[in-house]
C-alpha cells in the first residue's frame, strides 16, 4: 500500500527510473563489497604467505649462523683441544687461527677447567680479579648436560678484564670438552662468545611491511632480539613475547594492545628459539582512508553509470508513451485531425496504431452524424419549403373568386396562370436546386399575385443578368425575402411601395439583391433576422424566414455563401444574397448532395 | 531525451560528488600522503666531552631515527661556563633548532639567566621543569629522594662512627645540591660525622679553595687516609664519583679504608664496582632520558604535549645487581 502512495502520481519514467536505480545501487554496493573483499582476504593471504616466507628465510639465517657457530665450536673441541696434551703443548695458535677465521661473528673464545681455571683465551685477555666463572650458568649448563652445546640468553661479557669504557653484548655457546694433561683427562668448558652485533645484523632491516618487524624469543619467550629491545626495557614498548612463544609455527592473529596483528612464527632449529614476524592487520586489510575513499568512488562511479544507461533506457521507453499520450491529449480536446504518434517499442507501436484507428473511426462516425445531421435538417428544409402558408393560398383563392364574380375573367385566368406556375415551380419535382430562370419566374409569379391582392399599392421590377438564368439557384430562395419585404417592410407603409429584384454574376458568384423602400430596420432587427430566438415568421407568408434562407444556403453550398442584409430605418432594406456561380446542367450531372 | 532543470542539476551534482570522490581518493590534490618531516632539535650538555653521556646519547640516537630527528649535540669549549652555555642555547635558536634539550650546568644560575632571555623554541631541561613559557617539559630523576636512598644504604651498611667524605664538583652544579640535602638529612639522622668538599667551592665556610682535580687526592691522602678505622667516601656527582674511583684504584692503601658511594653511573664506574672499587651508587635509566628528551621535543615541536614534569626511577645498586637482567639491560644498552 505504501509503495502504491510513494509511486501514486509518478510518472512512468521516474517509475522505471527509481526502481533501476535502486537495483544497480545494490547491485553495485554488493559487486564491490563482494570484490573488496575477496580482494581483502587475498591481500591478507598473500601477505601472511610473503610474511611467513621471509620468517623462514630469517630463522634459516639464524640456524645458519648458530650451525657455523656450532662447526666452530666442533673444530675448536675436536681440531685443538681435544688431542692436545695441555701441560706440554699450548693450543693457543690453533684458537687464534679459527677466532681470526670467525672474528666478525665472534668476541671471545676461551677455554675454562673445570674448576674454572682459564686456560687459553683468544683474544688475549684475563680473567678478572677474584671473579668465579663456576657460577655462571654457561660454565654450569656445559658441566650438566656434557653432550650439549648450551646457548645463553644475550648478556654483557664481563668475566674478562679489558677496555674499561666499553662492554660487549654476546650470545655465550659453551660445551663441556675433555682436557688431556699428560696422561690424565679431565672435563674442562669450552666458551665461544658470539658477537650479539653480528645476531642482530641477520634481522637488520628486516620489516614485515608498514609497520611490521621481526623479532627473535627463547624457547621460554625471553627476549634475544627486538627492533626495540631497549624501549622495551625501559617499559616504553609492549610486546607480547610470552604469548608468541606459545604460537605453534605458522600465522597467527592476535589483539595485543587495541591493535590487530598478524603474529608469523617460524621456530630454529636446536635451540627452540622462534623468530616472530609482527604485522599490523590494518596494514594489510585495504583499509587506509584513500581506499576506502576509493572504494566510495567506485562504487558511485558505478551507480552513475548504470544511474545514466537507466535514464536513458526510461526515457527511450517512456518517450513514446509520452508522444503518444500528448497526441491522445489533442484527441480528448476534439482535434480528430491531429496524427497520432506511432513508434517506439512493438506494444507502443501497436497502442499507437489502434489510437489512430480509433480516432479515424470517431471522425467517421462523427462525420456520418454531421452528414446525418445536415440530411436531417435539409430534409426539415424541405418540409417548410414545401408547406406554403395557407394564407396565401386563401387569399389568392380570394382575389380569383372576387375577379370571377366581377366578370375580371382575364384578370382572373391571369392570377390563376401565375398560381398555377407558382405551384410547379414550388414543387420542382421535389428539388432544392432549380434554375435561375425558375427561381425568378416563382417570385414573378408571387409578386404578381401579390400586386393583385394588395390592389397595386406596390410597383416591382426584376432584372436578371446576362448569363444568369441558366446558373442553379436555391428554390423558394427569393419568395420568403420579397414576402418579408411586402408584409414586413410595405404593409403599413403610407406611399407606394417599390420591390426591385437584381441578379448578376460577378467571376465565379452569382449575386441577388432584393431591395424595398419599406420600414426599413435598425441594426439590432437586423442581427435579429439570424437569430433563432427573436425571429418568427409571419403567418401570412410562407413560412421560411430570412434565418432559413441564410441555412439553406451555406447548408447547400458552404459557409462562405449567404446573405447580407443592408437596412435603415424609413430608407429600405437592400438583401444582398451570394452564391456560387454554377452552371444548373452541372448540378444535375454530379446531383445535388455534393454540392458544397 | 530532453532533461529537465531538475535532473540537469542532479547530473551536475553527480558529476561533481565523482570529481570530488576521484580528488580525495586517487590524487594528493586534497588529502595529502603523510611527509616525513625531519625536526632539528639540539642537545647541549653541562661538559666538556661526552663521557658521561654515552648512554643518553645512544637513547637519543635511537628516538632521532625513530622521529627523523636531526640532533646537534652540543658540548662545552670551557668547564664551567655558564654564560658559554647560555650563549650556546641562544646561537642554537637563533641557527634554526626547533627545540632544545638543555642539561644545565648550573640550574639556578641557568635559571636566573633564562628569565630574562626571550626564547623562540621550546626547551626540554634534563632537570626540573622551570616556571616560564619556554620550558615545556622537565626529566629528572628526584635528586633529593635519590641523596636520601643514597643515605640509607650508607646508614644502613656502614656504623655511624665512620667519618662521612663527601665530594663534589660544586654543590651549585647541576642539581648536586638536592642531591646534597637528601644525603645529609640521611646520614644526620643515622648519626654519621659529615665532611663535604668541592672541587669548586660556591663560598661554603668549611671548604677550602682549590680549584683542580688533584684537590680530591689530596683531601683523600690528608684525611681518608688517616683514618684507620675506615671511612665512608661519597662522590654526589658522576664526575667525582670516576675522579675518587680512580684514586681508590690507584691506590692500594684506600682498598681497606675506604667504601665509595657515588652518584652516576658510567660503564668505566660500573666496571670499578664490578672490580669492588665502589660499593654502591645510585643510578638511573640514562638511555630512556635521552629517548625521552627527544620524544618530548618532537611533541613539543608538533604542539601535541602539555608542559610536564617526567620523573626517572632511582636505583642503588651495588655490584651484584649488576648480573641482574634487568639492570643489566638499563646500564649497558644494547645499541
Amino acid at each position: 500500500m505504501e509503495k502504491k502512495k510513494i509511486f501514486h502520481n509518478q510518472s512512468i519514467r521516474r517509475t522505471i527510473f527509481i526502481y533501476f536505480t535502486i537495483t544497480a545501487l545494490a547491485a553495485s554496493l554488493l559487486i564491490t563489497f563482494s570484490i573488496y573483499g575477496r580482494l581483502s582476504s587475498q591481500v591478507s593471504q598473500t601477505v601472511m604467505e610473503e610474511n611467513q616466507s621471509l620468517i623462514s628465510q630469517v630463522a634459516r639465517s639464524v640456524e645458519s649462523y648458530l650451525r657455523t657457530v656450532m662447526k666452530l665450536s666442533d673444530s675448536l673441541y675436536y681440531g685443538a683441544v681435544k688431542n692436545a696434551d695441555l701441560s706440554s703443548e699450548s693450543i693457543n695458535s690453533e684458537i687464534t687461527l679459527l677466532y681470526d677465521n670467525n672474528r666478525d661473528d665472534v668476541a671471545n673464545i676461551a677455554l675454562f677447567s673445570q674448576d674454572g681455571t682459564l686456560i687459553e683465551a683468544v683474544p688475549a685477555a684475563r680473567i678478572k680479579t677474584n671473579l668465579d666463572v663456576k657460577s655462571d650458568s654457561w660454565f654450569i649448563n656445559a658441566l650438566e648436560k656434557t653432550e650439549n652445546q648450551h646457548f645463553s640468553d644475550p648478556h654483557v661479557q664481563t668475566i674478562f678484564d679489558g677496555n674499561e669504557s666499553q662492554y660487549q653484548w654476546v650470545i655465550s655457546l659453551s660445551r663441556a670438552v675433555e682436557l688431556t694433561e699428560g696422561t690424565s683427562t679431565a672435563q674442562g668448558v669450552l666458551l665461544v662468545d658470539l658477537s650479539y652485533s653480528s645476531l642482530a645484523h641477520l634481522f637488520n632491516g628486516v620489516t614485515t611491511g608498514s609497520g611490521g618487524y621481526v623479532y627473535l624469543i627463547s624457547s621460554d619467550g625471553e627476549i634475544l632480539y627486538h627492533p626495540k629491545m631497549q624501549l622495551i626495557d625501559s617499559g616504553r614498548f609492549m610486546e607480547n613475547n610470552l604469548a608468541a612463544a606459545e604460537y605453534k609455527d605458522g600465522n597467527h592473529l592476535e589483539e595485543f594492545e587495541g591493535t590487530e596483528r598478524i603474529v608469523t612464527v617460524k621456530s630454529v632449529g636446536y635451540t627452540g628459539w622462534k623468530v616472530v614476524g609482527v604485522t599490523p592487520k590494518n596494514v594489510v586489510s585495504l583499509n587506509t582512508i584513500k581506499t576506502r575513499l576509493f572504494i566510495v568512488f567506485i562504487i558511485t562511479l558505478i551507480l552513475f553509470i548504470l544511474t545514466f544507461i537507466n535514464s536513458y533506457i526510461s526515457s527511450r521507453i517512456t518517450d513514446p508513451i509520452k508522444e503518444l499520450e500528448k497526441s491522445v491529449g489533442i484527441l480528448e480536446e476534439g482535434n480528430l485531425q491531429t496524427p497520432v504518434y506511432i513508434g517506439g517499442s512493438y506494444e507502443i507501436q501497436h497502442l499507437g496504431t489502434s489510437i489512430s484507428s480509433m480516432a479515424k473511426q470517431i471522425r467517421v462516425l462523427m462525420n456520418d452524424i454531421v452528414t446525418e445531421h445536415e440530411a436531417k435538417r435539409k430534409q426539415e428544409f424541405d418540409t417548410l419549403q414545401s408547406q406554403i402558408n395557407p394564407h396565401f393560398l386563401y387569399n389568392t383563392l380570394d382575389i380569383i373568386v372576387w375577379m370571377i364574380e366581377n366578370e375580371q375573367k382575364a384578370e382572373a385566368v391571369k392570377v390563376v396562370t401565375a398560381l398555377a406556375r407558382f405551384f410547379r415551380i414550388s414543387l420542382s419535382k421535389g428539388k432544392s436546386i432549380i434554375q435561375v430562370r425558375d427561381e425568378i419566374e416563382h417570385v414573378r409569379s408571387y409578386l404578381m399575385i401579390q400586386r393583385m391582392r394588395f390592389k397595386n399599392k406596390f410597383t416591382y421590377d426584376i432584372e436578371v443578368g446576362e448569363g444568369c438564368e441558366e446558373l442553379a439557384s436555391l428554390k423558394l430562395m427569393l419568395q420568403p425575402l420579397v414576402e418579408n419585404a411586402i408584409y414586413h417592410g410595405m404593409e403599413f407603409m403610407d406611399g407606394d411601395g417599390e420591390v426591385i429584384i437584381k441578379s448578376w454574376r460577378e467571376g465565379d458568384e452569382l449575386f441577388f439583391m432584393v431591395r424595398d423602400n419599406g420600414l426599413g430596420m435598425t441594426e439590432e432587427q437586423v442581427t435579429s433576422l439570424f437569430s433563432d430566438s427573436i425571429h418568427t415568421t409571419s403567418k401570412k407568408g410562407s413560412g421560411i424566414g430570412v434565418k432559413n434562407v441564410n441555412e439553406r444556403i451555406k447548408l447547400y453550398f458552404g459557409e462562405q455563401y449567404g446573405l447580407t442584409i443592408h437596412s435603415e430605418p424609413d430608407v429600405g432594406t437592400e438583401i444582398i444574397i451570394r452564391l456560387p456561380a454554377i452552371s444548373y446542367s452541372q448540378i444535375i450531372a454530379k446531383g445535388e448532395q455534393l454540392w458544397k | 531525451m530532453e532533461m529537465t532543470r531538475q535532473e540537469k542539476l542532479i547530473w551536475a551534482l553527480m558529476a561533481g560528488i565523482l570529481i570530488i570522490l576521484f580528488l580525495l581518493s586517487s590524487t594528493d590534490l586534497i588529502i595529502k600522503e603523510k611527509e616525513t618531516t625531519i625536526y632539528s632539535v639540539s642537545v647541549i650538555i653541562k661538559d666538556t666531552n661526552d663521557d658521561y653521556y654515552k648512554n643518553f646519547r645512544k637513547g637519543i640516537d635511537k628516538a632521532a631515527d625513530e622521529y627523523n630527528v636531526d640532533v646537534n649535540f652540543i658540548t662545552l669549549y670551557e668547564k664551567e661556563d655558564v654564560a658559554e652555555q647560555m650563549e650556546l642555547l641562544n646561537r642554537e635558536i637563533s641557527d634554526g633548532s626547533q627545540a632544545v634539550v638543555f642539561v644545565p650546568l648550573k640550574q639556578a644560575e641557568c635559571r636566573r639567566i633564562l628569565d630574562d632571555m626571550v626564547l623562540t623554541s621550546p626547551l626540554i631541561i634534563m632537570g626540573n621543569s622551570l616556571p616560564g613559557d619556554w620550558a615545556i617539559t622537565g626529566i629528572s630523576q628526584d635528586y633529593y629522594e635519590a641523596g636520601r636512598m643514597l643515605g640509607e644504604a650508607i646508614a644502613r651498611e656502614n656504623n655511624p662512627d665512620k667519618p662521612v667524605y663527601m665530594f663534589t664538583e660544586g654543590l651549585d652544579f647541576g642539581y648536586n645540591q638536592e642531591v646534597y640535602n637528601g644525603l645529609l638529612e640521611e646520614i644526620s639522622q643515622a648519626g654519621f660525622q659529615a665532611h663535604h668538599y668541592e672541587m669548586s667551592p660556591s663560598g661554603s665556610p668549611n671548604t677550602p679553595v682549590i680549584e683542580n682535580e688533584d684537590f680530591f687526592s689530596q683531601v683523600m691522602a690528608d684525611e681518608v687516609a688517616a683514618c684507620d678505622d675506615g671511612a665512608i667516601i661519597v662522590a654526589l656527582d658522576v664526575k667525582s664519583l670516576d675522579l675518587i674511583a680512580d684514586i681508590i684504584a690507584d691506590n692500594t692503601a684506600y682498598e681497606n679504608i675506604a667504601v665509595l658511594y657515588g652518584f652516576g653511573s658510567t660503564t668505566k664506574i660500573l666496571n670499578q664496582m664490578d672490580r669492588g672499587f665502589i660499593k654502591g651508587l645510585i643510578a638511573t635509566n640514562q638511555y630512556d632520558a635521552g629517548y625521552l628528551s627527544i620524544v618530548k621535543a618532537v611533541e613539543a615541536i608538533e604542539k601535541s604535549s602539555d608542559r610536564e614534569q617526567i620523573e626517572l626511577t632511582s636505583y642503588y645498586l651495588e655490584k651484584d645487581d649488576l648480573k641482574e637482567k634487568y639492570f643489566e639491560k638499563i646500564l649497558y644498552p644494547i645499541e
